[in-house]
């Protein structure tokens, strides 16, 4: 397995593997830890690895290196780590809901569109979104307070849709 | 729950859709780059294992060859030894004094060993013999010349200090008389000159007795030679 064939890879499988882990670890950090430690180890393996392979193997030792992080977080704690291992992947539609939302986002007009995707897509904060926009602090407030009222009638309008 | 309320809970949902693509975007980024980095760290270590595994594998084999076929030319002729030692084996049954001299002349082409027998035959006449063998590329060549020398005077042997004395042990044969198997020991006698100054007689007056040394039969009844001390022949010299 190639270096490009192990990374498209190990992407496309990456939001799936942090379902996993979050599901064991409970905190979304602690399972993105969880999920590189697993990547390490995979590709320390990737030479005798094919795709087929690394998609059954990625959850496996996901999950192997979510229950040693619960370990090193809960030491006193006791693990059933038998049934952790058993535990079925929590549905998703994570995919779904996101492609809803940004239908909707899309929707609004650029500016407002723009510093909602800056703020909770990008993960900016309001005074780097200022810099990145040149607005101020004030404006960048009132731009997503406006942002949410249209998201609220184009929900409410979507809903009408579907009913 | 009012519908304002759940108005708020469904806008906060597409909201958290968005900021955990957005979250998953970027870890999906850092998973990107750890790879990136796990590449880039093998790759200088793969290369120098390379070459650490080739280059002083074949430095060492080239050095060992090397060094051996310098061995293989310097080395002198493995076979003169052999030579040598073949003549040693050859020459105790023959002459009563061995004197060897190897001379070598040079290393690489001829290398001269000269065999002097001395062979005392008579009171006045010795006779000496010379092997000479010299060998040339690999091929060895043997000179022998033998000369005389009279002794005028008396003659005092002188055994070198690296010269050994061979005795043979001589089996008597039904055929053979005793005198037979002393005739050597006579001539060696004559060889020593010894000659009876008072009567100045020839050494052919002397005679030589077997002298009984041991019972004709051992402690447990076997025959034995009584005139045989150490396995040789014991004898004494008597003037006629």
């Amino acid at each position: 397995m190639t270096t490009e064939e192990f990374k498209r890879d190990i992407l496309r499988l990456q939001p799936k593997l942090q379902r996993i882990a979050e599901h064991i670890v409970g905190d979304p950090d602690s399972a993105a830890d969880a999920v590189q430690e697993a990547v390490i180890t995979l590709w320390e393996q990737r030479s005798s690895l094919q795709s087929q392979d690394l998609e059954k193997l990625a959850p496996t030792v996901v999950k192997r290196r979510s229950i040693d992080m619960l370990r090193r977080q809960h030491p006193t704690v006791p693990v059933d780590a038998e049934n952790l291992m058993l535990t079925e992947m929590p549905s998703d539609d994570s995919e779904e809901r996101y492609q809803l939302a940004r239908k909707l986002v899309d929707k609004l007009p650029k500016r407002q569109r723009d510093t909602i995707l800056m703020k909770y897509e990008n993960g900016l904060s309001i005074e780097e979104i200022g810099e990145a926009t040149g607005m101020s602090s004030t404006h960048v407030y009132a731009t997503l307070s406006r942002a949410y009222k249209a998201l609220r009638e184009a929900i409410k309008q979507y809903k009408e849709e579907i009913s | 729950m009012t519908p304002e309320n759940e108005m708020n809970e469904e806008l906060r949902q597409l909201l958290d859709s968005l900021e955990e693509h957005g979250k998953n975007v970027r870890r999906q980024k850092q998973l990107g780059d750890l790879i990136d980095r796990l590449a880039e760290e093998e790759k200088p270590v793969v290369i120098p294992r390379k070459r650490a595994k080739l280059v002083p594998i074949w430095w060492a084999m080239g050095a060992a060859a090397a060094i051996l076929l310098l061995i293989l030319l310097l080395k002198p002729n493995g076979n003169e030894n052999t030579l040598h030692n073949d003549i040693l084996a050859e020459v105790p049954e023959t002459v009563d004094y061995i004197i060897d001299s190897v001379k070598i002349e040079n290393e690489n082409t001829i290398i001269e060993e000269a065999v002097v027998h001395k062979e005392l035959l008579a009171e006045n006449t010795t006779v000496v013999q010379k092997t000479q063998i010299k060998k040339k590329n690999g091929k060895a060549e043997v000179v022998e010349t033998v000369e005389e020398q009279p002794v005028i005077a008396e003659i005092i042997p002188v055994q070198p200090s690296d010269s050994m004395v061979i005795e043979t042990n001589t089996i008597i044969s039904e055929n053979e008389k005793s005198s037979d198997v002393q005739q050597p020991h006579r001539r060696v006698i004559r060889s020593l000159n010894l000659v009876c100054y008072e009567c100045q007689k020839e050494p052919d007056n002397f005679q030589y007795q077997a002298v009984n040394v041991q019972p004709e039969k051992t402690l447990f009844g076997q025959p034995q030679d009584p005139n045989m001390k150490d396995g040789a022949l014991a004898w004494q010299v008597k003037l006629n």
